[in-house]
């Protein structure tokens, strides 16, 4: 829910309760108020009558709102009021009147003066107080609705503008995280708080990139030591079979090592887009060739290749770049194949595809693509092959997927997904 | 052959200069900017391997030296980074070849006599090992005088062998010799058997001695014990 949702909603919640009550109260006071007032009326009216008869004026009736009668025999004076209902020939219904009866001596006579007046019912006047409520409340609605609608349009457009620019930002970008000023303190704290953790976290994180980067150059060289003095330490012609075993297995291990870091060294590269030569590339062209060079390892497993390449896909990027993601997708699907497998490239306007036969992987697809995960725990792939080849989709703004079809293994790139 | 080898890592330098000693190249080293820029004011080298992350200089500016004092000095470059930038710059100031770390000294070897071929013997010289002689300008190899018919890869393991003769290499290198960065997506080396098994079986049908030697679990040496 919006929060001017949340809010009018919370409004008109307690604006009708509010009203509700009002309709109430208007309601019992206009009751006692009429109530008071038709009594006094009464009892003026009596006054004046009583006041006339004592002038010796006579007095005409006028039922059934004034009767004035004069009672034979002793009676004491009284005063009496109540409620009666009464037919009233001329509106032709029974209507509820106030009734004042008195009994008293004038002049030695005693009169009996009944007065009536027709008293306001509630339900003449509930329905009005109702609708003029309903009325008032209809008005708030609509002078809410406006007054959000302007709100958000305008007192709100900052901070929406803002949430839009956050959620576009990114850390690999150049520039400080740019807010617009609205004017508004709250806002206004807020873009501070928020320009200031970026930079923070930024800062971070390009410096561990910085310390990727040097932590892999730093350690080339004592491995490169490592290297070459095992490498001479095998020449040694005493050496028995176990120890050159043995040393073999730390060369390999070394050498491990360094493939480890190259890679890495690479990704932080290519994340720092270092890679910024910019050539025009022909997809198939570089397929082709990339396809060549793996000819051998091809040959030695027996993989049928089947292409289908459209011609003039062209790609505007550093050409390590696309042959670094080239390499690494065929590659993989080379040696995640099986012998005698089959590989099938499909390339167009749109995508490349790579498909391979192979066993069934022990990562889960969507894991592929993040950094030491191996489609084989054992194997001596170190998982960066697809992390790597992600990261150079994500720079040029295409978008990798892995799927798996009926044993055939697909990797599939669309081009042009998002906008660079 | 006269080489001046420009490291800063110590140890990385003995074992260079020991290796290529052994190969009997005449080393001279370095270990920074400022010897290297002494030596070769005075010297001439016929080739010079540079690590160009030096402490106390660029490397780059010392091939640019180089270039200007004996146009023909070879350049090896040594790098830590792999990159493409600093490969294409050395190689653009004049650099021959480019070799990153950490590197098989076979590799380097080989590198070496590939530059030397090129520079100084223009391609024309022949390389021989009992009855076995290769012609590397044409990419051809006799046995007893008889032309062998090579592939691609076989005749290369051939002449990465015979050039690191005498001493033992590890599969790894000689996997990374023949395939480069493709060996990253092999899972195991069977693939290297059968060039070598095809090698050996050429040669010895041409009536060539056998060898080839297999360091059990480690690699291969070519050498007549």
């Amino acid at each position: 829910m919006k929060l001017l949702q949340k809010t009018s909603r919370i409004y008109l919640v307690m604006s009708s309760a509010i009203l509700i009550l009002a309709g109430l109260s208007l309601y019992c006071l206009m009751t006692a108020f009429f109530e008071d007032e038709i009594t006094e009326k009464l009892y003026i009216n009596k006054q004046r009558i009583s006041q006339k008869l004592a002038n010796g004026e006579k007095i005409t009736n006028l039922p059934p709102v004034m009767k004035i009668e004069i009672l034979s025999g002793n009676h004491a004076s009284k005063l009496i009021i109540n409620d009666t209902t009464l037919y009233d020939p001329i509106e032709k219904e029974s209507e509820l009147f106030k009734e004042l009866i008195s009994i008293e001596n004038i002049n030695g006579e005693t009169y009996r003066i009944t007065l009536r007046q027709m008293v306001l019912e509630p339900h003449d006047y509930i329905g009005n107080i109702g609708l003029t409520l309903g009325g008032v409340l209809a008005l708030l609605f609509m002078g809410l609705y406006l007054i959000n609608h302007y709100i958000s349009k305008n007192t709100w457009k900052p901070f929406y503008q803002n949430l839009e620019i956050l959620k576009s930002y990114s850390l690999e970008k150049e520039q400080p995280i740019q807010l617009k000023d609205s004017g508004i303190t709250e806002f206004k704290e807020l873009n501070q708080a928020i320009c200031k953790l970026t930079e923070k976290i930024k800062t971070d994180y390009q410096t561990l990139k910085e310390f990727t980067e040097n932590a892999s150059h730093e350690m080339q060289s004592p491995l490169s030591v490592l290297h070459t003095k095992l490498e001479e330490t095998i020449q040694h012609p005493e050496l028995s079979e176990d120890q050159l075993k043995q040393i073999n297995k730390a060369l390999v291990a070394a050498r491990q090592l360094s493939r480890l870091n190259h890679s890495l060294l690479l990704l932080a590269k290519i994340e720092n887009r270092q890679f910024s030569q910019a050539a025009e590339i022909d997809m198939a062209e570089a397929l082709t060739n990339t396809l060549k060079l793996f000819e051998d390892l091809t040959a030695t497993k027996n993989i049928t290749i089947e292409k289908s390449l459209e011609n003039r896909v062209l790609v505007t990027t550093d050409p390590l770049l696309v042959n670094t993601l080239l390499s690494n997708l065929i590659g993989n699907a080379i040696k995640h194949n099986v012998s005698n497998g089959k590989i099938r490239i499909e390339l167009n306007n749109n995508m490349l595809k790579i498909g391979n036969t192979g066993p069934t992987l022990n990562s889960p697809p969507d894991k592929m693509f993040e950094r030491f995960v191996k489609g084989v725990p054992s194997s001596r792939s170190l998982g960066l092959g697809l992390a790597i080849a992600k990261k150079i989709c994500e720079i040029k703004g295409w978008k990798i997927s892995y799927n798996l079809y009926n044993e055939w293994h697909e990797i599939r790139i669309l081009f042009g997904y998002f906008k660079e | 052959m006269k080489i001046l080898i420009i490291e800063d890592e110590r140890d990385l330098l003995d074992s260079i200069v020991s290796y290529l000693k052994g190969e009997g190249f005449l080393c001279e080293q370095a270990p920074d900017y400022l010897t290297a820029e002494d030596k070769l004011a005075v010297h001439e080298y016929d080739l010079v391997i540079l690590d160009i992350t030096l402490p106390d200089g660029n490397g780059l500016e010392l091939i640019k030296n180089i270039k200007n004092l004996h146009t023909q000095t070879g350049i090896l470059i040594i790098s830590a980074k792999n990159s493409l930038d600093d490969k294409l710059k050395g190689l653009d100031f004049g650099a021959d070849d480019y070799i990153t770390k950490p590197f098989h000294l076979a590799e380097l070897n080989s590198r070496i006599n590939a530059i030397n071929r090129r520079r100084n013997l223009q391609g024309k010289e022949r390389l021989t090992f009992h009855e076995i002689e290769i012609v590397t300008s044409a990419k051809q190899v006799y046995v007893k005088g008889e032309e062998m018919d090579l592939t691609k890869k076989e005749y290369e393991l051939l002449l990465y062998l015979i050039i690191n003769k005498n001493r033992v290499i590890t599969r790894e290198a000689v996997a990374e010799h023949l395939w480069g960065d493709q060996i990253d997506f092999v899972d195991n080396y069977d693939f290297i058997y059968t060039h070598i098994k095809n090698l050996r079986r050429k040669i010895r049908e041409k009536g060539g001695e056998d060898y080839l030697k297999t360091v059990y679990g480690m690699g291969y040496k070519f050498t007549e014990k």
